[in-house]
Parts: structure tokens; C-alpha cells; sequence
């Protein structure tokens, strides 16, 4: 919602009131500014007259003008076509600083030039009209010579309001006139009542009216009659600060009666409503129409250009009307139709008081138009009665949670327009004045009252409250993705967070699984995110593409994020992407660090989620490289997969080594691990090398080596060794702790459970000592 | 006896010096044979020559002792030397990686209100009409939905557009009192150099009995919330509007980057807006069917945080997991 200082003077008198005041005034009110602009007219452009206006000797599209400012008659050139029947314009002065622009003198084809007749949007105002702006006294007596910053209307402050939405009310200059009033305690000024002087015969002599029995809105019609209707400058100055730009003039007239008064109006041109004698119908089926030949008009929602006023139209009517904001919401709803400017207004509530649109527009047309305006009115009204309130004075308090006078709350509501019905010692009833379309309950009057008694005013308190063990899953969750996430930071890896949407085509070409279409989004941002995510890794995949692109060298990412199944089921999964070099190049590689090996990655995942194993598996995607895939097991349970992104991927990417853990969020157990009874006698290390099928997976030696004697406390390959002389086959050493939990083992006891493991070995797996 | 003590003083190794020693004092070294000898003297001149025997003795021994000593200390010294690193190259190339702002922002508002006894609640990211808007107070034709572009999915389901259906679905499965806090991602068409299509908010909701909970109490939780996360700033109350609270406000901080003296972030008025708050609307209250309670809500948008604590310029950044971003976090 735009306002000026200059526009709002007319509703009040805020001339002692600086710009800084109002803006804190409408903000503590609720009226929340988000802009002040100054409009201001550069010094040295002054009020001239045109004098005389001829073709320039050497050039057909420019005109030779003199002008009169005042003190002295200058000779300037001017290109605007619209110059030639101008007579009052605004004049830069040689010296005039405009915006981009100083003026001198200037020699234009052959012919000395001392200024420059300006067009609005040079002087650093809104674009107004094609060509030159031309000056007229709906801006003050004009004086050849006078400043244009002399004039209010050229030295402004435009206030741009950010209006919630269900503050309709304030949608005109009245309604933030009305909020200023308040703060300020002071009047508005009285909207001039005026003598219908001047007056042509009754409308309805010229006009018929026809409104179905079960119309809806409240309806009030005028007419009045003009030849060669204009806007004056003040008001297509105002409208196009206000930001609207109408290509009809009676449009631009019906704008700034309602952006004036908050009432909807709309002008129609007679001669739309002129057939076997002239009538508007009104007609109600879910909307109320208006009609003339054809239909006119939908009531607060949009006016049809054929009933708009034609440029040599001489009469006009005037309508003025009101639609429940809520019912005209729930109408748009059910049956969308096409809307202009006035739909904004009718469905946050404009103002349901039509006679004062009228009034104002009577008072516009009679003095700055010189309009004559039909007696009597066309009319179509009923009374929207407000429901009461009951508020009681102690309910009220405790919203709040501060003590008002009860006299400071009846005084505020009286001041906002409510009216205060019965009122006793611990209550009293109150109805909204009419424009207000949000008053429903005492919480809404507590609003009131809060916004204007000033929330800086009412003193926090702390809640005095029951307490209660308030530590839930979601709390343990919280703890769990906390710990999770700072071990892998320690790790080196950076935490990201990437958007739950990705692309649909992406994930088919990925091989994963994609939500059901049945199930997917309807309106995507962008074709990129068409879809809901089943996995972390493509959009993490390509953050570390472009991490690479940008330069990095070795990228380490991690994930912890929702995740949808085909049925669109939500789940939290964590990923990990270790990419490009293992190491950072420094001192310790010369420079030349080698790429990540899958045996970083685990360690990583050690360290992340404490002991783990990997179990080989296929690859199930085209992510997963066929013969570096991995099952991560947990604690006896499978939390997720470790795989080496696969090598045609990797090269289409133009990505380096790539290895991605998916981890099943769910499944990690972070809990802490109770304890076991531990053996206080010597543990002994003891080594022992195989030889056995080069093809042999380690994961085979393990499965044969399940359900040791209590004596192994723990085994472990640490080498492995193949070369021509050992032919198919590879050695493997692997190293036990043996211990009894009773006593310290004799060499001989030592050697005896070797002995059965290598009998183990040699059974499942073919192992011969090496 | 000059020749030893030269030999002595000459000595370079710790080998040497040994050699020198069981020279002197061995079994068949010097002063045992020239002890051996005073047997032959005669009685008389024994104590003098025994006297000063012994006396070069002590001499020849504390002067090794001495160059032992010497010696020790220089192989300690060589070996020191040996070990001498040039500590500044090795300044560590890999180090820790960092929690993400957004995510580490957000662990911190999550500490402050559970301290507070507040409880975690959660809920899902495909919410329904009802829980997303109906119950809240804003029905299919409420003007205000137009502040909000919704995702929608093919089966009418949308993507939640705010936190406050979990609010509504905490409702629906507990008794009040209710002190809770719903953090996580929130969705809206939006995409531009202000917005993302996803970002992160945090709610607040407390529900007592009625005439319990007031303005007041809302006022005193933000201000100091917004103390603990930003530190000294004036906090400001402007009343605003949203279909599910009323009264409702706007909360300001004084701008953190000039102080309140205006600046381009707080677009030259001196304050930052960084919540929204109210007492919970009774027609919220009606659509989970409790009666007779009172309560206020709030909810704040986590990278607007995370983008004024760490002076960070560009909301899309943080989506794109970029190094040259994260890296300088850790």
C-alpha cells in the first residue's frame, strides 16, 4: 500500500509530524513500512508558459518553442510532440541538475537552445504520459518562474507499507489516516459534504435500475456529465506513484477514488447502458453482474473494457460498491475467474460505507473536474451488521499479561471506531466499526489493544510452568544425528545439506528407484527438481562434481537428509562421499598424494561408526562398481552399503576415485555397549601364515574361522602374498590373540589351539601351512 | 702422570675414556702396580709416597669423572642435534570438516529451548491440506495462502509449507500442558536470490490452561532466546498478522552489523527481522478440539540465522555444498 505525506495532509493534519515519527508510528501499529522515497523535483526546473510554438527551420521532428518563465523568455528546442498545444510545462533551466542530466546551453540543428521542457519521468517522477508533462493548477496556483519544488506535490515522501492481510481497512489513504489519527490522537479531516450545485436533472430520468431481488452487494449509483474529460495532473501523478498505469482515464479516476477513500468504485461510459432507453440490470447468480448491452462488470472483481467510457463520451456513471471479503474469497474459490485491481480490495475487505465513496467523488467531480453531476442516486444497500463482542476485562488482562486500565481500553476501542455497548465493572460488549473485517473475538480485540497501548509498554514475564521429562525419541534422535555428524566432521568430511528434489531423469539413468508417478509433485520449481529424492547420492554426487569442476582435489562429503521410498514413505539416510585424493598434497607426499583406496574409506567408517565388517556384494545400480561393493555390517546388524562409484560413471562424471557409503539412518546403533568380563592373564600373539586359493575371499577364511575356541580373543589378516612361484595360490597371514580367561597358557597349550585352527582351515578352506 | 692426564683431557670417545680408566685403576693398571711397589720402599718414606699416590689418584679419578661427564653430555648434545626438525613444515594439511551452518545453527536454538524443558515433536515432510492450512486457520479461500506457493503432489497430498503442522499433530496426540519445539525443512515455489524451494524453520508452541499463558509470557521467551543467540541486541515487538495467532507480532533485533545505525542488510532502519509470533488463534485451538486452554506459538526461519550469525551473503549457497563455503567453517 503507497502513500505520500502530500496525499495523506488531506485525510490529517500531520504538517508538525516528521517522516521518522510516522514510519515508527505505523510500525508499532502494525503497518509495517518496508520503503520511504523522497519525490523530489531537481532546483531550476520552474513553472513557464509556452508562448509560441513553431516548426524548427532544419529539422521536421523538433519544434521551436519560446517560452516564458517569469523573469525572462527563453528560446528551447523540444522533440515532444505534445508540445505544441501545451501551455503550462515544466522548464530545466540552464544549470538545472536532472537525474543523469545537467542542462546547458545547447545548439540543436543550427538553433540555439536555453533549456529543456520536461517530461515527468526526466525530473525524477513516474512516467505520466508520452511526451512532455504538462502543468496544470490540480498541483497549486501556478506561477511563472515558481520552483516546482515549491509545490507539495513535486517535493514528497512516498511511504511504500507492507499490509497484512487482514488489514483490507487499510488499503486506502483514509484507512492509514484513520491508524495516524490513533497514534497520534488527533482528527481526521471531514470528507466535504458539498451542495449538489451545478446539478443536471435526477438520474433517473436518464437511467433505469434493475437489481435482481437477491443481489448481494451493496450498490450505489451516480451520474454525472463532462465533455472532453481529462485527468488533472495531481491525480495521474498520484495514481502512478501509487505504481498503477491506466490506458482509460475514467479507470484512473474510479483508481484513485478508492486508493483515496477504500471504497470500490468503477466508472462506466452511458452510452454502454443506452438501448430502448438506458438501464443497468443487476443480476445475481453466484456473483452479482452488472449489465448494460452486455455485461458490464463482476462486482469486486474485474470491469469488462466495452463498458469502460470512451475518449468523447459526455456522460458517465458512477458506481460505488461493497462484497463481503469472505464471500467474494469462497466465490473466487469455487468459480476462478479473471480479475482486475478492485478483486485485491473486494477479498481483504474494502470499505462497506459506498455513500462515502460517493461523497468524495462528488466533491472531486464538482471542484477539480467541473463536472455536473445528476441529481439523486440509484441504490441497492442493506445494512452489515457487525456482531458484538463480549469481552471481559479480566480475560483480557490475562491475554495480555499486563494490567490496563479498564478506562485506557474502552478509550483505545474508541478510538479505533468501536462501539462500546454495555459496559459494568468486569465486562462489557463492543462491535468493529464497519470496515473492519477481522474483529471476531476477544483475541482479535486484545490485538487491538496491544498494537496501539504498544507491545514496548507491556513488561515480559516468565511462564511459571509444571515440570515434566520432556526427553522423547525425537530428543534421542537429535543426540544420535549429533554424534553421527561430529565424528564424521572429525573425519574430515564437511556437512551438507542439499534439497529433498532432484531429477526424475537423473535417478532412472542412476538405476534407482523413483516415486511412484501416481504419487509425484504436480507444480516442480525447475525441470532439474521435478522430483522427490530416494537417495542422497545423486544430489550429493553432483556437489562434489562440482567441487571438482572447482578446483578440489579431494572432496568429503556427508548427508544426513529424508529420503522417499516408490510410495513416496519418508526416511532419514546418511551418506558419505570420499572423492579425488585420499590425503591433502603436503611435505608427507611430496606433493603427490595417491587417490582414495577403498581401505580409507573403511577406516573412515571405523571411525564413524565403530567397529564394522564388509560383506562383498553385487552391484545393484549403476552407482555401484560391480567388484567394489560392500555390505557394512554393525554390531551383527547390516546398516547400510560401501561402494566405489562404478568406472563408466566415474569417467562420464569426469570424476576422480569415488567411493559413497549409504547408510540406513535407522539401523546405526550409537548406544552405549555394556560391559563383558575381561581376562587379567598374559595374552599371547601369535602368527600364522597360509597358502590357499588366489580367488579365495578373506570373508570365506572368517566363515571358517566362526565359533573359535574361547581361548582366540580376536583374529586379523595383516598380510597377504602372492608371486609366480606360489602359482594359484596366495598367502595370507593372519594374526590371533590367544588367551584363557582361567590361566596363563603354556607354550604347549598355545601351540595346541594353532593347531586345531589350522585343522579348521585345512578342513573348510583348503589351507596348507605355508 | 702428566702423560695420563693429557690422555684424559685428549680423550674423545666414552670407549677411549674406559680404556684410559682400566689403565689407571684396572686390576693391573697403573696405581695398583705402583702400589704394589711401596711394598719395596722403605717404612719411613711409604706414608709420603702412599700419600701422594693416593692423592694423584683421587686427581686422575675426579679428572675422568669430569670428561665422562663431558662426554655424556656432547653425545646427548649429538644426538639432539641428530634429531633437530624443522617443526614449521609441518603445519597439518588434513583437518577436521565441519558441521554445516544451517545444521549447526539449528543444534543451537534446539539446545537453548530444550534446556528450557521444551520437547523435540516431529512430523512429516508430505503433510495433507488439513494440517498444513485447514487447521490452522486457513481455509481453501483464506487470502493469505497467496503468501504461501505450495507444492503439490498428484494424490492432493502437498509438501508442508511451514513447521505448524506438527504443532496441529502434537495436538491431536497429547494432552496440554504442551511445551514444544518442531524443527526441520519446509517447502515453497519460491526460487530466487532471497529463496529457496527448501529451508529450515523452527516452531514454538506452549499450551497451558486458560488465562495461563499471555503475551507477556511470549515476550519474555523471545527476547531472551534472541539475547542467547545473538547477544546483546535491543529485541523489538511489531504487531503483525498470521491466520494462526492472534494477537500476533513481528520480532526485530537491532541490526547486528551496524549496531542499529543502518546499514544495506537492515535496508538503513536499524533492525533485522528474524521471528514471527503470536497467542494461538481459538480457532486453532477449536480445529484439534481443545477447550478452555491458552497458548502462544512462534517460528523462525533457520538460515535467516545461520546467514546473520555467520555472515553469509547468498541463501542459495548453502544448498550447494560447496568447499570453498563449508571449509571455512571448521
Amino acid at each position: 500500500m503507497i502513500v505520500t505525506r502530500n496525499w495523506l495532509s488531506e485525510w490529517i493534519d500531520i504538517a508538525d509530524i516528521t517522516t521518522e515519527e510516522l514510519v515508527k508510528a505505523l510500525n508499532s501499529l502494525g503497518l509495517e513500512v518496508a520503503e520511504v522515497r523522497k519525490i523530489e523535483v531537481p532546483a531550476n526546473v520552474v513553472v513557464g508558459k509556452v508562448v509560441s510554438c513553431q516548426k524548427h527551420p532544419n529539422a521536421d521532428k523538433l519544434n521551436l518553442c519560446e517560452v516564458d518563465v517569469g523573469d525572462e523568455k527563453l528560446q528551447i528546442v523540444c522533440g515532444a510532440k505534445n508540445v505544441v498545444d501545451a501551455e503550462y510545462v515544466a522548464v530545466a533551466k540552464v544549470g538545472a541538475k536532472l537525474p543523469g542530466l545537467t542542462i546547458k546551453p545547447a545548439k540543436l540543428r543550427g538553433v540555439e537552445s536555453f533549456g529543456m521542457i520536461c517530461a515527468a519521468d526526466e525530473i525524477g517522477l513516474p512516467k505520466l504520459e508520452n511526451g512532455i508533462m504538462k502543468l496544470d493548477s490540480s498541483i497549486g496556483r501556478l506561477e511563472l518562474g515558481k520552483e516546482l519544488r515549491e509545490y507539495d506535490a513535486f517535493n514528497d515522501e512516498l511511504i511504500d507499507i507492507e499490509l497484512t492481510a487482514n488489514r483490507g481497512d487499510c488499503l486506502s489513504i483514509l484507512g492509514i489516516a484513520r491508524e495516524l489519527a490513533v497514534a497520534f490522537d488527533r482528527p481526521l479531516k471531514e470528507v466535504r459534504g458539498i451542495e449538489e450545485e451545478g446539478v443536471k436533472v435526477g438520474i433517473g430520468r436518464i437511467l433505469q435500475f434493475d437489481p435482481d431481488k437477491n443481489v448481494e452487494a451493496n450498490l450505489i449509483y451516480k451520474a454525472f456529465e463532462k465533455e472532453n474529460f481529462a485527468n488533472p495532473l495531481l491525480v495521474r501523478l498520484r495514481v502512478a506513484l501509487a505504481g498503477e498505469n491506466f490506458a482509460n482515464e475514467a479507470e484512473t479516476l474510479a483508481f484513485y477514488i478508492t486508493h483515496s477513500t477504500g471504497v470500490l468504485m468503477r466508472i462506466y461510459g452511458y452510452r454502454f447502458f443506452e438501448q430502448d432507453g438506458a438501464k443497468i440490470s443487476i443480476k445475481h447468480d453466484l456473483y452479482d453482474e452488472v449489465y448494460g448491452k452486455e455485461r458490464a462488470s463482476v462486482v469486486g472483481v474485474v470491469q469488462f473494457d466495452v463498458s469502460k467510457p470512451q475518449p468523447d463520451e459526455r456522460i458517465f456513471v458512477l458506481e460505488a460498491s461493497f462484497v463481503e471479503p469472505e464471500s467474494i474469497s469462497k466465490k473466487m474459490y469455487e468459480k476462478p475467474l479473471e480479475s482486475d485491481w478492485a478483486y485485491y480490495r473486494a477479498s481483504r475487505g474494502s470499505d462497506p460505507r459506498v455513500q462515502l465513496g460517493i461523497d468524495f467523488a462528488k466533491y472531486l467531480l464538482h471542484g477539480l473536474y467541473g463536472a455536473k453531476i445528476y441529481s439523486g442516486k440509484h441504490e441497492h444497500t442493506q445494512d452489515f451488521q457487525q456482531e458484538a463482542i463480549k469481552v471481559d476485562f479480566a480475560e483480557l488482562n490475562a491475554l495480555i499479561g499486563y494490567v490496563i486500565d479498564k478506562n485506557e481500553i474502552v478509550e483505545i476501542l474508541k478510538k479505533l471506531g468501536f462501539t462500546i455497548l454495555n459496559i459494568n465493572e468486569d465486562s462489557f460488549s463492543v462491535t468493529a466499526p464497519s470496515y473492519r473485517h477481522d474483529i471476531f473475538n476477544i483475541q482479535d480485540v486484545a490485538e487491538e489493544i496491544v498494537r496501539v497501548f504498544g507491545i514496548d509498554n507491556i513488561a515480559a514475564k516468565p511462564l511459571v510452568f509444571a515440570e515434566a521429562n520432556r526427553i522423547n525419541d525425537a530428543y534421542n534422535d537429535f543426540q544420535k544425528a549429533k554424534q553421527l555428524r561430529q565424528r564424521a566432521v572429525a573425519c574430515g568430511y564437511f556437512e551438507s545439506v542439499s534439497y529433498v528434489f532432484t531429477q526424475r531423469e537423473w535417478l532412472e539413468r542412476l538405476q534407482l528407484p523413483v516415486v511412484d508417478k501416481k504419487l509425484d509433485l504436480i507444480n516442480p520449481i525447475t525441470n532439474e527438481l521435478d522430483t522427490l529424492r530416494t537417495s542422497l547420492v545423486p544430489n550429493l554426487l553432483q556437489q562434489t562434481i562440482n567441487n571438482i569442476k572447482n578446483g578440489k582435489r579431494s572432496v568429503k562429503l556427508f548427508e544426513i537428509g529424508t529420503i522417499f521410498d516408490q510410495e513416496r514413505n519418508e526416511k532419514q539416510s546418511m551418506v558419505l562421499i570420499y572423492s579425488g585424493w585420499a590425503k591433502q598434497d603436503s611435505i608427507l607426499n611430496h606433493g603427490k598424494p595417491q587417490e582414495v583406496h577403498f581401505a580409507q574409506m573403511a577406516t573412515d567408517l571405523g571411525e564413524i561408526f565403530g567397529a564394522v565388517e564388509f560383506v562383498n556384494t553385487e552391484a545393484t545400480n549403476a552407482l555401484m562398481h560391480p567388484y567394489q561393493s560392500a555390505f557394512i555390517i554393525q554390531r551383527g546388524q547390516t546398516i547400510g552399503k560401501v561402494y566405489k562409484l562404478h568406472t563408466k560413471l566415474q569417467e562420464e562424471l569426469e570424476l576422480p576415485a569415488t567411493y559413497i557409503a549409504e547408510i540406513e539412518y535407522d539401523k546405526v546403533d550409537v548406544s552405549y555397549p555394556k560391559a563383558k568380563g575381561y581376562s587379567i592373564y598374559q595374552r599371547a600373539m601369535r602368527d600364522l601364515s597360509i597358502l590357499v586359493d588366489k580367488n579365495l575371499s578373506y570373508q570365506k577364511i572368517k566363515e571358517a574361522l566362526q565359533d573359535l575356541p574361547d581361548a582366540i580373543k580376536e583374529f586379523y589378516v595383516v598380510d597377504i602374498y602372492e608371486d609366480e612361484k606360489l602359482g594359484e595360490q596366495k598367502s595370507v597371514t593372519l594374526r590371533f590373540a590367544v588367551q584363557s580367561d582361567t590361566k596363563t597358557l603354556s607354550e604347549e597349550e598355545i601351540a595346541q589351539v594353532m593347531e586345531q585352527i589350522l585343522a579348521r582351515l585345512q578342513e573348510k578352506v583348503g589351507a596348507k601351512l605355508r | 702422570m702428566q702423560n695420563f692426564e693429557a690422555k684424559i683431557v685428549k680423550a674423545s670417545s666414552l670407549e677411549e675414556l674406559e680404556e684410559i680408566r682400566i689403565e689407571l685403576f684396572g686390576k693391573k693398571g697403573y696405581f695398583a702396580k705402583e702400589f704394589e711397589k711401596l711394598k719395596n720402599l722403605p717404612n719411613e718414606e711409604k706414608p709420603k709416597v702412599a700419600k701422594e699416590l693416593n692423592e694423584a689418584k683421587n686427581a686422575l679419578h675426579i679428572l675422568l669423572q669430569s670428561k665422562k661427564d663431558d662426554l655424556l653430555a656432547q653425545a646427548i648434545q649429538q644426538r639432539l642435534e641428530e634429531e633437530r626438525l624443522d617443526l614449521s613444515l609441518f603445519e597439518p594439511r588434513e583437518l577436521k570438516g565441519a558441521l554445516h551452518p544451517v545444521k549447526q545453527t539449528l543444534d543451537t536454538i534446539i539446545e537453548y529451548f530444550v534446556a528450557l524443558n521444551y520437547s523435540i515433536e516431529t512430523g512429516p515432510l508430505v503433510e495433507d491440506d488439513f494440517h498444513n492450512f485447514e487447521a490452522l486457520n486457513l481455509p481453501k479461500h483464506h487470502p493469505a495462502r497467496d503468501m504461501q506457493d505450495t507444492f503439490y503432489f498428484e494424490d492432493g497430498k502437498l509438501l508442508r509449507t511451514h513447521t505448524s503442522p506438527v504443532q496441529i499433530r502434537t495436538m491431536q496426540t497429547q494432552k496440554p500442558p504442551i511445551r514444544m519445539i518442531s524443527p526441520g525443512a519446509v517447502f515453497r515455489r519460491d526460487f530466487d536470490l532471497t529463496h529457496t524451494p527448501m529451508f529450515h524453520q523452527v516452531e514454538g508452541l506452549v499450551v497451558e490452561e486458560k488465562g495461563k499463558v499471555s503475551f507477556a509470557n511470549l515476550k519474555f521467551i523471545l527476547e531472551d532466546f534472541l539475547r542467547y543467540m545473538f547477544g546483546e541486541v535491543d529485541v523489538r515487538f511489531r504487531p503483525s498478522f498470521f491466520p494462526f495467532t492472534e494477537p500476533s507480532a513481528e520480532v526485530d533485533i537491532s541490526c547486528i552489523f551496524c549496531e542499529g545505525k543502518g546499514c544495506r542488510v537492515c535496508s538503513h532502519t536499524g533492525w533485522l527481522e528474524v521471528l514471527g509470533c503470536g497467542l494461538v488463534d481459538p480457532n486453532v485451538f477449536a480445529a484439534v478440539g481443545y477447550k478452555n486452554v491458552s497458548g502462544y506459538a512462534f517460528g523462525l526461519g533457520v538460515e535467516r540465522f545461520a546467514m546473520l550469525l555467520h555472515r553469509i551473503g547468498d541463501l542459495r549457497s548453502l544448498f550447494e555444498g560447496d568447499l570453498r563455503l563449508l571449509e571455512q567453517f571448521r
